[in-house]
């Protein structure tokens, strides 16, 4: 092997190497600031309080965009998040992904309804989520921008020879929603 | 023949000796479910009438102040209508039909994004249920929660967040009331009857030692009806200590047995800047 091939094989590797690291990459969106983005997660703040987090998970065997919507929209719906809306997302390198919106009063006299909206990608890595929460109050005001801030995401960890990262739109998960509001000052009083 | 006929003759008359001793035994033992030792109850009524002079009472409530439960029998053989209260709990100390007294003590740790939230929330609900908050400070608070809304109550935190620690303990006190039940009517009874006593004192100082005698049957007859109604509190009262474990955004708190608790990370909570 020459010089030249071993140079751009090490170099292949390095930036594979790189890559493989980071499960995704945003840069902060107009209006927010970066509080930390170490490529396993990040944590932004917008005005109004309102916060901008991407969550990073590993995936397993099996797990594909629609069974792990299903899963967070079932657990949340258990602490009292309602579902509002689902739609189809992609990420900025075609990475298929499920937005999801909620509604959620957290317990406490004084609590007033929040938004919170996940946009869940499923690669052969990692589970990516792209959140959004604020006071209900600005969900009209950053609706559009959950699109915008999917749309700029890039999710890695996608292999060329599987379908994960192109998997399937769960089926209607509103359903789900409908199940009993936990019970006690953890009930959600908008809902 | 002559011989046939005198076994037969001896086997009837050793039969009818058999009878006679079976029933025999039986009149015994009709009489000892009677009689007190070879006396009747009246004979035993009629005996405690005299021992009941100024200097003997003294001595009896002393007696019962001393050891109160073999004080039982004594009242018993007067005819008292304890005594069957008294047999019944000797044979089987939980009476049928009689709910068993339970105390329980509960224990809960919850983690929660909202510490304030989770404490207006805990301080809330006991209201709720009746019950009031006996303890509390930033990480624990001691509920005191009717017994009979402790499920609930516990389910209720228990959504407040997620549930790390949650235990219940119980203590089966039903022996120690029904115990307290009983010497209280006993003693009751005793005052009642020292009383009667005292209105047929001769002079000042059979009335004056009657009086010392009753006046230690009150004194413990208080002492018990306050331990009573103690055990009678712990019973209708269970004690929830609740402790509030701040969760944080990275903290990945399981829940029960689900091999993926990662929403627990995921939320509002975690995400909103307040």
């Amino acid at each position: 092997m020459s010089y030249k091939s071993t140079f751009l094989v090490s170099a292949l590797l390095a930036l594979t190497a790189v890559t493989g690291c980071s499960s995704f990459r945003l840069k902060a969106p107009a209006g927010f600031v970066e509080v930390e983005n170490d490529g396993y997660g990040a944590h932004m703040k917008g005005g109004d309080e309102v916060g901008l987090k991407v969550s990073v998970f590993e995936n397993v065997k099996g797990g594909t965009l629609a069974f792990w919507s299903q899963d967070m929209v079932e657990k949340l719906g258990r602490r009292g998040y309602v579902l509002t809306g689902q739609t189809p997302a992609t990420s900025r390198n075609g990475v298929h992904g499920t937005r999801m919106d909620f509604e959620y009063t957290p317990p406490g006299k004084e609590q007033t309804k929040r938004f919170y909206s996940a946009v869940v990608f499923a690669t052969d890595a990692h589970r990516v989520v792209v959140q959004l929460a604020g006071k209900a109050d600005h969900f009209d005001k950053y609706s559009a921008r959950v699109d915008e801030i999917t749309s700029a995401t890039k999710v890695r960890g996608c292999r060329a020879w599987t379908k994960i990262c192109k998997g399937e739109q769960p089926g209607s998960l509103t359903a789900l929603a409908a199940a009993p509001a936990p019970k006690g000052e953890a009930a959600p009083s908008g809902s | 023949m002559k011989k046939h006929t005198l076994l037969l003759i001896v086997l009837a008359l050793s039969g009818v000796g058999c009878a006679k001793s079976v029933s025999t035994m039986r009149g015994m033992d009709a009489m000892g479910s009677v009689e007190f030792g070879g006396e009747s109850a009246a004979e035993f009524a009629e005996d405690e009438e005299y021992a009941f002079d100024a200097d003997d009472s003294a001595g009896l409530s002393r007696s019962v102040m001393a050891s109160p439960a073999p004080a039982a029998p004594n009242v018993a053989r007067t005819g008292d209508p304890t005594i069957s209260i008294d047999k019944a709990d000797a044979s089987d100390p939980q009476p049928l039909g009689v709910a068993r007294r339970i105390v329980y003590t509960a224990a809960m740790a919850v983690a929660v994004f909202d510490m304030q939230g989770a404490h207006d929330g805990a301080e809330a609900l006991t209201e709720r249920h009746g019950g009031w908050v006996a303890r509390m400070d930033r990480h624990e608070l001691v509920l005191k929660i009717p017994s009979k809304n402790l499920r609930a109550a516990m389910d209720e935190i228990g959504e407040m967040g997620v549930t790390e620690a949650r235990t219940l303990e119980s203590n089966d006190v039903s022996d120690r009331y029904f115990d307290l039940q009983t010497r209280i009517a006993v003693l009751e009874k005793t005052q009642v009857q020292m009383m009667a006593l005292m209105a047929k004192a001769r002079d000042v100082t059979e009335a004056l030692n009657v009086r010392k005698s009753l006046d230690q049957i009150t004194m413990e007859l208080e002492v018990l009806k306050a331990e009573l109604h103690k055990l009678k509190n712990h019973v209708s009262f269970s004690t929830l200590t609740l402790t509030l474990l701040e969760r944080g955004p990275g903290d990945a708190v399981p829940s029960s047995n689900d091999p993926f608790p990662w929403v627990d990370e995921l939320g509002v909570e975690s995400t909103e800047w307040r």
